[in-house]
């Protein structure tokens, strides 16, 4: 890009390499692994499973007899050949590679105090993650440092983001991590701020029409404090809850963050809805201030819907999820994340050229947590789930066409790795 | 068996006998088996009221505990090896545990203290702190509950009967052994026979270090990656319970069979290990305490063909838990500060859950012929729900008043025919409830308080059937639609992790059994066996459901089929040799249709995860009765659970699912009676081979113990 000198874009190729949210390699033969939930009457037995399997276009998937058990409910996230599954109830923290002969193997177990629920990677290398301050409490936040070669912690340091304490609990906010990502000598941590309440958070976001990113240097060292918080008011808070993707680094360094806005904000899990705009903003390689001259408003690109989730599938492109305004959704708190609705529509955007285009074949659905997309043999894999169920559906990068796969005997794939 | 032909006078005079009358009645009237671990009382009653003929053809195993007294086990012990029933614990003395009666458990059985529902009588009252020697018998009903104990019994109940009679008596026993473990309690009366007074004083004291050592621990590097699992001693796990009973009271008047007033402290102090699932986090500080006051007016009445019982308590629980070392403890002990607003779990708390109850009970039965009785029980039950966390005084949770009220009203209509052959029980319920929760909502983010009611009611029927065809042999057939309805902690929260949902319907399930006993005398030997299968067919069951992970709330989201079959027999030999044998096998299955959010539910069918479906017990006797009538005697138990898996069956790898391992348990026991006077000495070996043993995965269960127990009365 113009904006950045041809030595700079040598050096952080070759330091940060392709990440696994937009990998592309041939596949051939081999089966893809996929983070597998069952149903069940009561939440606490709908069982995740590690499954492998070759077709995912005609042969139904399920976890019957087959499948890695996991525990209670995880964050599953890829970074080169290694996936991090993260329990959010279970303290711990396992990562899996394939073996010579495609087999699944467990190898490291990570045992940590502070659940991480905000992930971020570096080239095929680095897992980062990072807690939220659930209890509501003044309490500096933990970055962990996990090398996806052997699966182990590497470091944990811990730093600081945001928090106003008016020594009332309840009136002050404390900082909830959405986004992390490293381009250069810089760490990215995009944030909401979240209410103090005593005994724990009760997520009411405040100041959510503005967008928070905290910049430190990196490598991060224990106890630090950002170089600088930056803000933007054309959109709101970054990220929605629980997407591991709402801040994402592209190949040429450029890093893009994602606001759900103020429209029908509280069925995407904020605490009151405005009339801020749903939108794309872009902090350039190099830079540390959000570019002004960049905003990719999807609220008018999208006749008046905002983004929940998007992934980057390789180049400028991610593809998105659009919650389209809905009377009835758009009144129930957290209803985005719920099964009464099927709201969302997928796009594919193309960010350099600010374009929103529909995915063909693909219907209103809803979809509460999916894993950095992989870029498989030219495909990308999704769960799709509407009131007919759920199915795999798979998206040719080339054409923007997605045809419809397998049945999903259960109720969701939160990802599709190619380990 | 033999005792089938006790009359019912007799069975009665005996079982009100002291504790000790008790025991030498039974091994006198009864030589040959007085080992045995379940007595049927076929002739059906209950213990202190003469108006409990209903409990005709109920299911009822009664246990008898003098057999247990010289031991140390206690009453949850005992329990867990009785067909039909299981008792899962969490670790030794003072651990979170539950029991399960032909599938259903936790609270669808509810436990009551001489006919007194236990419902949150607090955690220094449950049944894994009362010592043996504080009861004189357990009566298990399984599925089918008289009218006499008016609950919301979904499951079946347990009643322990404490010891009652007319003469004085003092009995004390101590026992102690491995991880700095006592458990000893006492009885007494004193009475004064002219005008009927009595008192009557009881207690207990335990204390365990639990220090045991476990198997699985995760060794981790200083970052926290797993190096090994290894052995650790668990180092903050003690617990200590103590309790003093007093009653003061006046018998056999008149006007009054009994009329006491009764006042009962209770005090423990709970250390936590880890959390109640994993043994991946520790904790160096955080523990409970509870205090527990009861005080109980009991009036009871017997003229001819007419007869009251009826009780009021009045109560106050105060739960505490404290959570205030900022600390992150390790296996080793050691430990890294945390933030000083952090305690070991969450925020720094020292949340103390106050419960007021008032429970209130009139049973009456009346005769009208020599074959016919009509009975009534109207019974009440209130708790009121506070809490204050005197570390967060700005948090909300609790802040309110929370109360539930459950009255039940039931008649019952009780008749033989046949000479008494056959005696048959028809009897309703009706319950009425009212819920109170004001407690802090959050709509659309902004909190604000909401006080909500919340009424229901429900009609419960039932039937007990008994049929003796001959002396040896009696055939039982019971049904009930049964109810529980939600624990004040289900409906109101708990002010810790869950969250009120003043909506929740009672659980209820269609509860059936079938059952044939035989006892008979041939010669010297004794053969005994019993035949039982159950049918329990429920819904809305309540599950809590972790919408916030760490906090949720109870939702009625179950239906689940139980089927299931236990069989036992007992063989002795004189007075010599005895041997039990029981075991059960469960089929309790998920009939849900649909996942709790409205999606079809593929696990239709499937066998409900995380519950034993076979087990079976068995207990072996050898007793030498010296020339100086001294009396030595060594018995055998062993114990054994089929393996399960913690997940949904039919998923994934079998070979990767977790599971709780199939486990065998050995205990070994030698009691020495002195005859001349009244004393008796033994000692126990549990866990006899070291197993390492689970009732839930990876909570790991003490290994090889000893323990010494002395035993007198005066």
């Amino acid at each position: 890009m113009f904006k950045r000198s041809a030595l700079t874009l040598a050096v952080l190729a070759a330091m940060t390499g392709c990440g696994s949210d937009s990998s592309s390699s041939d596949n051939s033969g081999d089966p893809i692994t996929m983070s597998f939930k069952v149903s069940a009457s009561n939440s606490a037995d709908q069982i995740e499973y590690l499954i492998q399997q070759e077709d995912l276009k005609t042969d139904a998937i399920s976890a019957q007899g087959a499948g890695y058990e996991q525990t209670s409910w995880n964050f599953y996230y890829a970074v080169g050949d290694t996936l991090f599954i993260s329990g959010y109830g279970n303290k711990e923290m396992n990562a899996y590679q394939a073996n010579d002969g495609g087999d699944l193997e467990k190898i490291n177990t990570f045992l940590f105090d502070e659940t991480p629920e905000v992930f971020g990677h570096i080239g095929s290398e680095t897992l980062l993650a990072t807690d939220q301050p659930r209890s509501g409490a003044h309490v500096p936040s933990v970055l962990y440092t996990l090398d996806a070669q052997t699966g182990q912690a590497t470091a944990k340091t811990s730093y600081t983001i945001h928090h106003k304490d008016t020594g009332v609990r309840g009136e002050g906010t404390v900082a909830a991590a959405s986004g992390l990502a490293v381009e250069g000598d810089k760490l990215f941590v995009a944030f909401h701020k979240w209410d103090d309440s005593a005994g724990g958070t009760n997520y009411r976001t405040d100041e959510q029409d503005t967008a928070f990113v905290a910049v430190y240097d990196y490598p991060l060292t224990d106890n630090a404090e950002p170089l600088k918080i930056i803000s933007d008011e054309r959109t709101g808070h970054i990220g929605v809850n629980g997407n591991p993707t709402n801040m994402i680094r592209l190949e040429n360094g450029d890093i893009y963050t994602m606001s759900h806005g103020g429209v029908g904000a509280i069925a995407a899990g904020f605490s009151s809805n405005s009339e801020t705009p749903s939108g794309i903003l872009r902090i350039n390689s190099g830079e540390t201030e959000f570019d002004a001259d960049y905003f990719l408003n999807i609220s008018e690109k999208t006749d008046g819907g905002r983004i929940f989730w998007f992934s980057s599938i390789g180049g400028n492109k991610v593809l998105a999820r659009i919650l389209t305004a809905n009377e009835a959704a758009d009144q129930v708190s957290w209803s985005a994340f719920g099964k009464d609705f099927h709201t969302m529509k997928l796009v594919l955007i193309d960010l350099e050229e600010q374009t929103v285009t529909d995915v063909e074949g693909v219907p209103m659905h809803q979809k509460r947590w999916t894993s950095p997309l992989e870029v498989i043999d030219g495909k990308v894999y999704l769960s799709i789930e509407t009131p007919d169920g759920a199915h795999v559906y798979e998206y040719d990068v080339a054409t923007n066409v997605a045809t419809k796969g397998a049945k999903i005997v259960g109720k969701t794939i939160k990802g599709f790795y190619d380990l | 068996m033999p005792s089938s032909r006790l009359s019912v006078h007799q069975l009665l005079s005996c079982l009100c006998l002291p504790v000790l009358g008790a025991a030498t009645h039974v091994t006198a009237k009864e030589p040959g088996h007085a080992d045995l671990e379940t007595v049927t009382v076929t002739s059906g009653s209950a213990p202190e009221t003469s108006i409990d003929v209903a409990d005709t053809g109920f299911n009822l195993s009664a246990i008898d505990t003098a057999e247990f007294f010289n031991f140390s086990k206690d009453l949850q012990q005992i329990l867990n090896s009785s067909p039909g029933i299981i008792v899962r614990q969490r670790g030794a003395l003072g651990s979170d545990s539950e029991l399960s009666i032909n599938g259903l458990s936790g609270n669808q059985v509810r436990y009551f203290l001489d006919g007194i529902p236990m419902e949150a009588f607090g955690s220094a009252l449950r049944i894994g702190d009362l010592p043996v020697n504080v009861a004189e018998r357990l009566d298990v009903y399984k599925g089918v509950v008289p009218i006499s104990l008016s609950a919301d019994a979904l499951g079946g109940a347990v009643n322990i009967i404490t010891p009652a009679g007319n003469e004085d008596y003092f009995n004390g026993a101590a026992s102690y052994g491995s991880f700095n473990t006592l458990r000893s309690s006492f009885n007494s009366q004193h009475s004064h026979s002219k005008s009927g007074a009595f008192a009557r004083l009881s207690g207990f004291f335990n204390h365990s270090d639990n220090d045991y050592e476990i198997d699985n621990a995760p060794v981790t590097d200083e970052l926290g990656n797993v190096q090994q699992s290894g052995s650790v001693r668990r180092f903050h796990d003690a617990y200590r319970s103590h309790m003093l009973s007093a009653k003061l009271g006046l018998g056999h008047r008149t006007w009054a069979d009994e009329l006491s007033l009764g006042l009962t402290s209770a005090v423990n102090r709970n250390e936590l290990q880890h959390p109640t699932t994993t043994v991946n986090q520790v904790y160096g500080q955080y523990h409970s305490t509870n205090r527990t006051w009861l005080s109980t007016l009991v009036y009871k009445f017997s003229g001819d063909d007419f007869a009251l019982t009826s009780y009021l308590l009045k109560g106050q629980v105060d739960e505490s838990y404290v959570d205030t070392a900022s600390r992150r403890y390790q296996w080793d002990g050691s430990y890294t500060p945390r933030s000083e607003q952090l305690g070991e779990v969450g925020n720094r708390s020292r949340l103390t859950v106050s419960d007021d109850l008032l429970r209130a009970n009139f049973s009456g039965r009346y005769h009208l012929t020599d074959q016919f009785s009509l009975g009534s029980a109207l019974s009440f039950n209130r708790t009121d729900r506070s809490g204050d966390d005197s570390l967060q005084p700005d948090s909300t949770l609790l802040a309110g008043t929370n109360q539930l009220t459950k009255s039940v009203f039931a008649l019952d209509s009780s008749q033989t025919f046949f000479d008494e052959r056959l005696r048959s029980t028809v009897f309703w319920k009706h319950y009425v409830y009212e819920g109170e929760v004001s407690s802090v909502r959050t709509e659309s983010f902004n909190q604000r308080f909401v006080t909500s009611k919340e009424t229901g009611s429900a009609n419960g029927f039932g039937l007990a059937l008994q049929y003796q065809p001959w002396d040896s042999t009696t055939v039982k057939f019971s049904r009930e639609k049964a109810y529980r309805i939600a624990e004040p902690n289900e409906m109101l929260g708990n002010g810790q992790f869950v969250l009120p949902n003043p909506e929740l319907e009672p659980e209820q399930s269609t509860n059936t059994n079938l059952s044939a006993n035989y006892g008979a005398m041939l010669n010297a030997w004794y053969l005994g066996a019993e035949i039982n299968a159950f049918h329990r067919d429920a819904s809305h069951f309540i599950y809590y459901n972790p919408s916030e992970v760490i906090r949720g709330r109870y939702e009625n989201l179950g239906e689940v089929l139980a089927k299931g079959l236990e069989l036992s027999t007992t063989v002795d030999y004189q007075d010599s040799y005895s041997a039990h044998v029981n075991m059960t096998y469960q089929d309790i299955t998920d009939q849900t249709p649909q996942d709790f959010d409205g999606s079809e539910n593929l696990h239709r069918g499937d066998r409900i995860p995380n519950t034993p479906y076979f087990f079976a017990n068995a207990r072996l006797g050898w007793t030498h009765h010296r020339d100086n009538f001294d009396k030595i005697s060594i018995y055998a138990t062993s114990r054994f659970v089929n393996e399960y898996y913690l997940r949904w069956e039919s998923d994934g790898d079998k070979d990767q699912k977790d599971k709780i391992p199939s486990q065998t348990s050995y205990d070994l026991e030698l009691e020495y009676v002195l005859s001349n006077i009244d004393m008796s000495a033994s000692l126990t070996v549990s866990n006899l081979t070291d197993e390492a043993l689970y009732d839930n995965f990876k909570i790991q269960k003490p290994g090889r113990a000893y323990y010494v127990k002395v035993r007198f009365a005066y």
